[in-house]
């Protein structure tokens, strides 16, 4: 309860409040923004975040993460364009709504559907955490390293794209890890004679290049407009309140989806989209009167929403007990926290707890802000469509690159940050999915130390005689094999193949 | 065989897991083991992809490498976009991707040698109008709204020394 307490106050401390709401604004214009998103956001303020106390830097990069969501519905909604991934089953009901001339009882819905949800996951984390913090500290090198072999090899299996691919992404994050001094050893490896790589690969500089340059990039090549001609036929004036309250009026479905979202949000590496579609999927198979859905229906929009917004409460379960991020964005945020010395896993909940809670606070705060000011500048927002997509790439690019720049005054980290700019646009291009990556670059280092702490210490026996590591282990190996073992049944049983 | 993009692109992941594997030996047991396992691994990864995408002879023997994630069936599959561009489109999309990246690194150097203040607007104008074929008066207010947020931002309220 204390630690509550003092959590509330860091996340209360001026100039918190200030800048939570002023990332909420910036989250919520990149989640409207066709072709931008959280990790887009996240890495472009997680240089501006360096200087700050770390509490102030939470809330300000938990405040863009939260809105996130919601910013990309009044997109889906207004123009039929789903401002991120996470929100393109919001488009089915989203968009006949606003034909129909009920544009502010879409976004009303999802807005209140936005913050509800985003409670529930909350709520689940608080739960989860305590409950987590005995099996945490159960926990040795063993562990360790079967968790992070866990996160990087199933991330390639759950994510979307080719698991081989995934894979492929993965190994080659771990192998960007071996630059620099060996954690164990001390040894250099590959430096090739620069002093700027002794540290190894920087993650800040690393994650703006994945993210916002190769995003600029693809955004500058393929040069399409941001909303392919739609046009915006909005009516915002009425029906907002009823929109609110109809996420009352279909709770049942509400809690569901929540679930859903928050459960997709807990497994690694899933993300948003998935959550979307599951989340409308279900709606649609469990309702019984479903004429209507796909013409403007507001239970298509409810479902949707909340279990997007849910599933940043789940994605912070994984993230913050094991140290394994559960979304692309929060492995972005894992990235700014231990720049600014926060290292997430079982040592932050011993001698960090108020962090969890203003990360609590700020993600359900965020939520709010997004759908009070999102819904008075919807109309607003949505003239920014109409900004050539080149215009907005180029602006994010110099951003991006000056904010490089900005983090520890260096020059080699703009390089880097181009270098890992081109990699992460051809990675994209080429349908390698970036997230395994990431999660690599992440995790490499820890990957690298546990297994050698585990070899001194308990020899191999230690990796399979631990009742938890071999549990671990077993789970990795049947996750990978599993969708091959599943795609010779289904051939065996004359099923579409590839 | 021809090799187009995706075929080069994993060739080089080839080539650089090779590079890597050979310069391990370069360093003790325990600081070799890390990247010798790693790029043996992304090595195996790659060769197969390579072999898959580009020799007619292991497309068919490979199929497990195209098998795809958990969730991909949930939503549409915008990677698999990309492979249906026909010729003329991927030759556009690489000469223009070259001529971005060029303005890119014209960027960066100048950025490394001359302030930001002056860069960012200057850049921004000619690039907005010349790539992004805008009106003067419309690059001119971007170029110089863009420069007074970036000196706001970085130098007023994050005081970065460039």
């Amino acid at each position: 309860m204390n630690e509550i307490f003092l959590g509330l106050m860091e996340f209360l401390a001026w100039p918190s409040p200030l800048f939570m709401f002023l990332g909420a604004m910036l989250g919520l214009l990149f989640g409207f923004l066709p072709g931008l998103g959280g990790a887009q956001a996240l890495a472009l303020l997680t240089p501006i975040t360096f200087g700050m106390p770390s509490n102030v830097a939470i809330a300000m990069l938990i405040g863009a993460m939260g809105a996130v969501p919601f910013g990309g519905s009044i997109s889906a909604i207004l123009i039929n364009t789903p401002g991120t991934p996470q929100n393109a089953a919001t488009t089915f009901d989203g968009f006949p709504l606003t034909k129909q001339g009920k544009a502010g009882y879409a976004l009303g819905a999802s807005a209140s559907a936005s913050v509800l949800g985003a409670i529930f996951g909350v709520l689940i984390l608080s739960v989860l955490i305590p409950l987590g913090k005995p099996v945490v500290l159960a926990f040795s090198y063993p562990e360790y390293f079967m968790m992070a072999l866990m996160g990087i090899s199933v991330i390639a299996v759950v994510s979307l794209g080719s698991i081989w691919k995934g894979l492929a992404a993965g190994v080659l994050g771990l192998l960007f890890t071996t630059i620099g001094y060996d954690p164990v050893t001390g040894s250099l490896r590959y430096v090739f004679g620069s002093d700027y790589l002794y540290d190894g690969i920087k993650i800040v500089p690393a994650l703006i290049g994945l993210f916002a340059i190769s995003e600029s990039l693809e955004m500058m090549v393929k040069g399409k407009d941001l909303t392919s001609g739609a046009k915006m036929t909005a009516n915002m004036n009425s029906g907002v309140w009823e929109g609110i309250m109809s996420v009352f009026k279909h709770l049942w479905l509400f809690i569901r989806c929540s679930a859903i979202g928050t459960i997709i949000g807990v497994i690694p590496g899933v993300g948003g989209s998935v959550a979307n579609f599951l989340a409308y999927g279900h709606a649609v198979s469990t309702t019984r009167d479903n004429p209507h859905f796909g013409q403007g229906d507001i239970r298509g929009v409810i479902a949707p929403q909340s279990s997007d917004t849910a599933k940043d409460g789940g994605a912070m379960v994984p993230t913050i007990l094991f140290g394994i991020p559960g979304s692309v964005e929060t492995a972005v945020l894992l990235g700014a926290l231990i720049l600014h010395g926060i290292q997430p896993g079982p040592k932050l909940l011993i001698d960090n707890p108020t962090v969890v809670y203003v990360i609590i606070f700020s993600l359900v705060v965020s939520n709010i802000i997004a759908g009070v000011f999102g819904l008075l500048g919807a109309k607003y927002l949505a003239r920014l469509t109409l900004l050539p997509v080149k215009l907005i790439a180029s602006m994010i690019f110099a951003l991006a690159i000056v904010g490089a720049y900005a983090t520890h005054g260096v020059w080699e980290d703009v390089v880097l940050a181009f270098v890992f700019g081109i990699i992460g646009y051809f990675l994209n291009r080429y349908g390698f999915t970036r997230v395994p990556l990431v999660i690599a670059l992440v995790l490499g280092t820890m990957f690298q130390q546990t297994y050698h702490q585990t070899m001194s210490a308990m020899g191999w026996q230690g990796f399979f005689m631990r009742p938890i590591s071999l549990v671990v282990f077993l789970t990795t190996v049947l996750m990978l094999i599993m969708p091959f073992i599943k795609a010779q049944l289904s051939k065996k049983k004359g099923g579409i193949k590839y | 065989m021809k090799l187009k993009g995706k075929g080069i692109f994993e060739l080089a992941l080839v080539a650089f897991c090779v590079l890597f594997f050979i310069i391990s030996f370069d360093y003790n047991p325990r600081a070799r083991f890390a990247p010798a396992v790693f790029s043996a691994v992304l090595f195996l990864l790659a060769s197969v992809l390579f072999l898959g995408d580009n020799v007619p002879f292991f497309q068919k023997r490979f199929k497990f490498m195209n098998e795809k994630g958990f969730f991909t069936d949930v939503q549409k599959k915008e990677d698999d976009l990309s492979l249906k561009e026909n010729n003329s489109t991927v030759v556009n999309e690489n000469v223009k991707l070259i001529r971005i990246l060029l303005w890119l690194a014209g960027f960066i150097v100048a950025l490394r040698f001359i302030t930001y203040l002056i860069t960012v607007p200057v850049w921004l104008l000619f690039f907005t109008k010349i790539e992004g074929d805008r009106k003067w008066r419309e690059s001119t207010y971007m170029a110089l709204g863009m420069g007074i947020f970036d000196f706001v931002l970085f130098d007023l309220f994050l005081h970065v020394t460039f």
